[in-house]
Order: C-alpha cells, then sequence, then structure tokens
C-alpha cells in the first residue's frame, strides 16, 4: 500500500516539477528583424540598420540582402563591419545583434522623390517605401546672425520663424559649430539645444544654446524627418511605449521598423563680433 | 437574510412567500499612524451593494404536471463613494449612486410526456423601472434512460447590473470582488443560451458531459486598455461601451469511488469572446482547456487528498518586435529610445497554468478535549510555486555603463506555495 501511494504520488508531482525547471518562453520570434532606415537627401549613401530584437548580442547577426530603387536606378546594399558607421549610434547600444547596411547611390537623394526597399530577411521578402519630404524652411533670420563676442559662456537666445512641409512628421533644430583658439579648431555638433523637436503646427520658437568666446562660426538648419519615423518616435516621446504596427513604411513576414527620408532646411550662419 | 413562508390556502395551491434582504459591503479602510506611534484604521471609502426582494409562488400539480406561477420584487441599491479613496492604482475617485426596481411576474410548466420524456417551458415578464420591458422565455427536454439522462435546453434572461470590473486589467486577477450598479438606460444586457447534457452512472462510476452555447448582447464593456498592467481593475461604468460576448464549450466531469480510494475529475474546452467598439477579442480570464482531477485516499487515521490543475494559459497580446528607435540626427547622436510593436489583442498565449495541491487530515474525529473533538488538518496549495503567470510586460534593462540595453520577458507570477496548519474544533 504504501508503494502504491508513493507511486500515485510521483506521477502526480513529476509534470508539476517539469514545469517549475522548464525555461521559460522566447521573448519573440527570433527571426524577427527589426529595421531602422533614413534616407537624406543630398547624399549619395544609404544606410539600414538591421537587429533581431528577440535575441543576445552574442547571436549572429541577421542576414538580410537589400536594394533601394531610386528613379530609374538600383543599388545594392553591401555589410559595414561596425554598425556605428553610417547607421549612427543610437540604436547600436541595443543588446541585440546588428547589422549595418551601406548602399553608395548613384546620385544624391532628392527632395518628394519616392524610393523603394526591396529585400528578403530570415523570414522572407519585405518591401518598403517612402517619399522623401520636402526641406523646411528658416523664414527668419533671413541672413547671417551676428552675436556679442563674450568674456564667459553665454546662453544665447535666437527666435526663429520656420515653416515644415505636411509630409514633416519631426522636427529637430541642429546646430553645428567650430570653435577654436590660437592652437587650432574643433568643429562639432551643439548638445542642448533646445528645444529638441520643433512643433509642426507653430511656425515660431526661440532656440536655446550657450556658446563660449571661443566660438568662430556656427551652422543652423532644421532637419525634418517624415511621417513614418514621426509616428514611433511620437510614441516614444508621449511614452506609449506598446503600439500596434502600423503597416506603413515596410511590409513583409517578420519585418517591423521604420524606412523614411529626411531633407534639410538652407542653414542660417551664427558669427561672433566685437561688441563696441 | 431571509424568511420563509409556506402554506396551502386554496384550490389546491401550494403557496410560498419568501422576504430576503442581503447587503454586500466594501467599504475601504487604511491603517493611519496617529501620534505618540499609535496605529488605528480610517475609512477612506464607503460603499455597499444590496438587494431586497419578495418573492410569491403557487404551484400546483396537476394531472398534466406541475404548473408555478409567481411574481418578484426586487430592489437592488449600489452605493459606491470613493472620492477620498487611498487607492487609486484600484479604484479611480468616484462617487455611484443609483437604484433600480425589478418587478416580475412568470409561469412555468413542468410536464411529464410518457414515462421517460420530460418537458418544462416557462415564460417571464420583468420590467426594469425606467428602463426597459423584456420577455423571457425557456424551454428544456429531457430523457431519463435506465442508468443515464440527457436533456436540452434553450433560455433567454436579462440582468440589468453593469459591473465596474474591467477584466482586462492585469489587476483584475488579484481583486476577488466585484461592484455593480444598475444601467441606468436600455437596452438591458441579455444573455441567450443553448445547453445539452447527458449524465450516467455506472457502478462506481459517475460521468457526465455538458455542452452550450451563449451569446450575451447589450453588454457594459470598457474599450479594450492600451496597456492592461496599467489599467484600472474597475472603472466608472458610465465610461463603458456596449458590446457582445459569445461562449462555446463542452465540460465532462466524472467521479469514482471504490474503497479507501475516491477520485474525481473535470474537463473543460471553451471559446469565448467579447466585442467591443468593433473590436473582437478572446476576454483575458479565459482559458481554452481546462483540467483538474482530484484524489482522496484514506489510510489508518489519516485522509489524504490531492489536486490536480492543468489549464491553459491566459490570452495575452503578443510581442511582435520591439524596434530600437535612433535619435536620428546629423550628429550621430547616442541618444535612442525603443517601441514595442504589439499584435492583435489577446491573441497571444502565456504559459500554461499547472498547480498541485496536497492535503492531510485526521480522519473522522481526532482527539477529544473534554467534550470537544480536535481534528487537525495540513495543507499545502502550488506545491513547487508553479510560476502560474498572469502578465507578461517586456523590461528593458540599462547596464551599468549605460550603453548596453537588455529586454526581458518579465512574467508576473500568481499566488507562489503556501503552506498552512489548522485545527478545527467541534462542539
Amino acid at each position: 500500500m504504501r508503494a502504491h501511494r508513493l507511486f500515485v504520488l510521483t506521477a502526480m508531482l513529476a509534470p508539476a516539477a517539469c514545469d517549475y525547471f522548464a525555461s521559460p518562453d522566447e521573448l519573440g520570434d527570433p527571426d524577427v528583424i527589426s529595421i531602422a532606415m533614413v534616407l537624406v537627401a543630398g547624399e549619395s549613401e544609404a544606410h539600414l540598420l538591421a537587429g533581431r530584437p528577440f535575441l543576445g548580442r552574442f547571436d549572429p547577426p541577421p542576414r538580410v540582402a537589400a536594394t533601394l530603387i531610386g528613379p530609374g536606378w538600383r543599388a545594392a546594399f553591401t555589410h559595414k563591419t561596425d554598425p556605428k558607421e553610417g547607421c549612427g549610434r543610437g540604436p547600436t547600444i541595443w543588446a541585440i545583434p546588428l547589422v549595418c547596411l551601406n548602399a553608395t547611390l548613384p546620385e544624391p537623394i532628392r527632395e518628394e522623390v519616392t524610393y523603394r526597399l526591396e529585400g528578403t530577411g530570415p523570414k522572407g521578402s519585405f518591401t518598403g517605401e517612402t517619399t522623401v519630404p520636402a526641406a523646411p524652411v528658416i523664414l527668419a533670420p533671413a541672413g547671417t546672425v551676428w552675436l556679442p563676442r563674450s568674456k564667459s559662456v553665454v546662453r544665447l537666445r535666437l527666435p526663429i520663424r520656420y515653416a515644415a512641409p505636411p509630409e514633416v512628421g519631426v522636427l529637430r533644430p541642429e546646430v553645428f559649430q567650430t570653435v577654436g583658439n590660437s592652437t587650432g579648431t574643433d568643429s562639432r555638433w551643439v548638445g542642448g539645444l533646445l528645444p529638441r523637436e520643433l512643433d509642426l503646427d507653430d511656425q515660431e520658437v526661440t532656440l536655446v544654446w550657450s556658446y563660449t568666446p571661443s566660438l568662430r562660426l556656427a551652422s543652423l538648419h532644421l532637419l525634418g524627418i517624415g511621417r513614418q519615423y514621426g509616428h514611433f518616435w511620437k510614441k516614444w516621446t508621449s511614452f506609449e511605449r506598446s503600439v500596434k504596427w502600423p503597416s506603413v513604411g515596410l511590409s513583409g513576414e517578420g519585418v517591423y521598423g521604420y524606412f523614411d527620408g529626411s531633407a534639410k532646411s538652407r542653414p542660417v550662419e551664427i558669427r561672433l563680433e566685437d561688441e563696441g | 437574510m431571509a424568511a420563509h413562508y409556506r402554506d396551502r390556502p386554496v384550490g389546491g395551491a401550494l403557496l410560498d412567500v419568501t422576504v430576503g434582504h442581503s447587503r454586500f459591503g466594501n467599504d475601504q479602510f487604511k491603517i493611519q499612524y496617529l501620534h505618540l506611534g499609535r496605529a488605528d484604521t480610517t475609512v477612506t471609502g464607503d460603499g455597499h451593494m444590496t438587494e431586497d426582494r419578495v418573492d410569491l409562488r403557487a404551484t400546483w400539480h396537476l394531472s398534466l404536471g406541475r404548473l408555478t406561477v409567481g411574481g418578484q420584487a426586487i430592489r437592488f441599491t449600489g452605493d459606491h463613494d470613493y472620492l477620498n479613496t487611498d487607492f487609486e492604482d484600484i479604484l479611480p475617485p468616484l462617487v455611484l449612486h443609483d437604484r433600480q426596481w425589478r418587478i416580475g411576474v412568470f409561469a412555468n410548466v413542468d410536464a411529464p410526456l410518457g414515462r421517460i420524456w420530460r418537458t418544462r417551458a416557462g415564460l417571464r415578464l420583468d420590467r426594469f423601472a425606467g428602463v426597459a420591458n423584456t420577455l423571457a422565455p425557456f424551454a428544456e427536454l429531457s430523457y431519463a434512460g435506465a442508468w443515464w439522462e440527457a436533456r436540452i435546453s434553450v433560455a433567454r434572461s436579462y440582468q440589468s447590473l453593469a459591473s465596474l470590473r474591467n477584466e482586462e486589467s492585469v489587476m483584475a486577477s488579484f481583486l476577488a470582488y466585484d461592484l455593480m450598479v444598475p444601467v441606468k438606460r436600455g437596452p438591458v444586457p441579455r444573455n441567450t443560451e443553448i445547453t445539452a447534457g447527458w449524465v450516467g452512472t455506472w457502478g462506481a462510476w459517475r460521468l457526465r458531459l455538458d455542452g452550450y452555447a451563449r451569446r450575451m448582447s447589450d453588454l457594459r464593456l470598457p474599450a479594450v486598455p492600451a496597456e492592461p498592467l496599467d489599467a484600472l481593475p474597475l472603472v466608472d461604468p458610465s465610461f463603458h461601451f456596449l458590446g457582445s460576448g459569445t461562449a462555446a464549450g463542452v465540460e465532462a466531469s466524472w467521479s469514482w469511488a471504490g474503497g479507501p480510494l475516491s477520485t474525481l475529475g473535470s474537463y473543460r474546452w471553451g471559446r469565448a469572446t467579447r466585442t467591443v467598439n468593433e473590436a473582437t477579442y478572446v476576454p483575458r480570464f479565459h482559458r481554452e482547456h481546462e483540467l483538474e482531477f482530484g484524489g482522496a485516499m484514506e489510510s489508518g487515521r489519516s485522509l489524504w487528498s490531492a489536486r490536480f490543475s492543468l489549464r491553459s494559459g491566459q490570452p495575452t497580446t503578443p510581442i511582435l518586435a520591439i524596434i530600437p528607435l535612433g535619435y536620428h540626427n546629423s550628429g550621430g547622436s547616442l541618444e535612442t529610445g525603443w517601441v514595442v510593436i504589439e499584435g492583435d489583442h489577446n491573441t497571444g498565449r502565456l504559459p500554461l497554468y499547472l498547480r498541485l495541491d496536497l492535503g492531510w487530515r485526521r480522519k473522522h474525529q481526532g482527539p477529544s478535549a473534554g467534550k470537544r473533538r480536535v481534528t487537525p488538518f495540513v495543507s499545502v496549495t502550488n506545491l513547487f510555486s508553479a510560476p502560474n503567470v498572469v502578465a507578461a510586460d517586456v523590461e528593458l534593462i540599462i547596464n551599468d555603463d549605460g550603453r548596453r540595453v537588455d529586454v526581458y520577458n518579465h512574467y508576473v507570477p500568481q499566488m507562489p506555495m503556501l503552506a498552512f496548519f489548522g485545527v478545527e474544533f467541534r462542539f
């Protein structure tokens, strides 16, 4: 009788024990790939970042072949060894296997022109389509801006007027500056420029950033990125982390992400002048 | 609390009168620390649901069968005041006070059709004061064989109450009760169903099979939450929408007893949907398969018992992908974001539910203490602490250096293993 009881109990306990020690389910389909790609008007190169979001950093990157199709031409993407080159460093801090693809184009990307993407991923073929937006416009200031040379760090407040075409989803101000002294110069993008994004429904804003007496020259422009990227960016900035797949820009089994275009406004030059 | 009166006044009728009152109090308290380190409880929200009812029923046993005619008056009150609640993660501040009368009359006939067939039919007319009048019929046909019985029935019913529960909220899995208020305006929530059943007894075995198909209309349902983990489990029904639901399934249950061993078990398979705002989904509480098996064995002075449950995982919204979102600018910024791409609501499945409970108790009456009898018992719930997750969430961990982001699927577990020891006194 005792053996019988033991048998019954063992048979009942075994499945529970197996379940408890079983590894948890996978987060998602390991063959799914995420794509991040934004064309830049005026550039003769295109970059495509592809990753496998449900795998660890030491897993192999996705096998992706892709071709960008422009007006009358096709340009195949080739692998780049370092995703940070060309694909930007932002997405590459993710601990997922990533690959950056690079294509040299026969002509620069043009505004208001439609481009298509064709490719194959682990789960089959995928396609994408985007129309590069027209460039935003800085209405004022119309010409070079002269700033007073100061002896210390000064917070600059620069009012601007602007206009963005309706196909723009995200509008970012960017300042590229050159600083230097008698020993040399250094050029870099200005960090801490506020606001980071401009309101698409508004037409006036005051940009704020700090500059030093070593500033020699700066160039301000607005970068307009399309609505397909803007859809996701707005979700991120509004803390909506979970979104339904909108099926815009990219389509294909197991392929998610964004394929979009961007264009820069004409630059506004900023120079220092000595007071008095 | 209820009082029942039965008499046979005139005409051979059997008269039953029941007057009842029930109350569910749902006051909320919190422990508040006072001066000098003392603590006391204070009311932060108060509420109750009450039902007052009077039932009147007359039954005639006629040669053709049994005829029952009756009337019913029910007053339901929902009174919930949580303006100053400290539990805003569960209940938003709200004040709901509604009362409704339901006046109904009904007639049922239960008539044999020969020796083995039997039929039941009835009609109920209800007036939901200020809302609508409804007519609810039902009919049943049954067959009684030598060792088995079968029946099939169709019925329609109405219930003029709206639940505050948002079943799509993960928190609802941890909330054991419901708060309800009367529906303020029509249409009245309606349930239409067809059921069929079979039950047979063969020696020590008893087997029962049931099938059902149900359609619910004019339900009051909350909109599908975008974030079930953050959604409130109780919501003011005035924010609900008209919705509908379906359910269908089969259920089998069996039992066997022989000597010191007895077992019982059941298996259920079902499908269920809810539709609100043109979105149709499987409700989060639904499990497609449910298997239960229990056994008890007497041994000496001990009574051992075990209960095993195996169920399908609950529905969850699947994660299709995670998009590492770059801060695309001309400077190649280090900043990055992420967006989780979800599939259709509740089209995925969480891991299955598995649970084993064990128990022991002293058989019959235990040792005596004077005239009292003491029966000790021990039970272990969810042996092995099977996780039995109720929700999943994507969790991103930024490493110490701030340069790497790892992605995890974080499961929200249910109850861990719990052990109980008790002593039962009988006087």
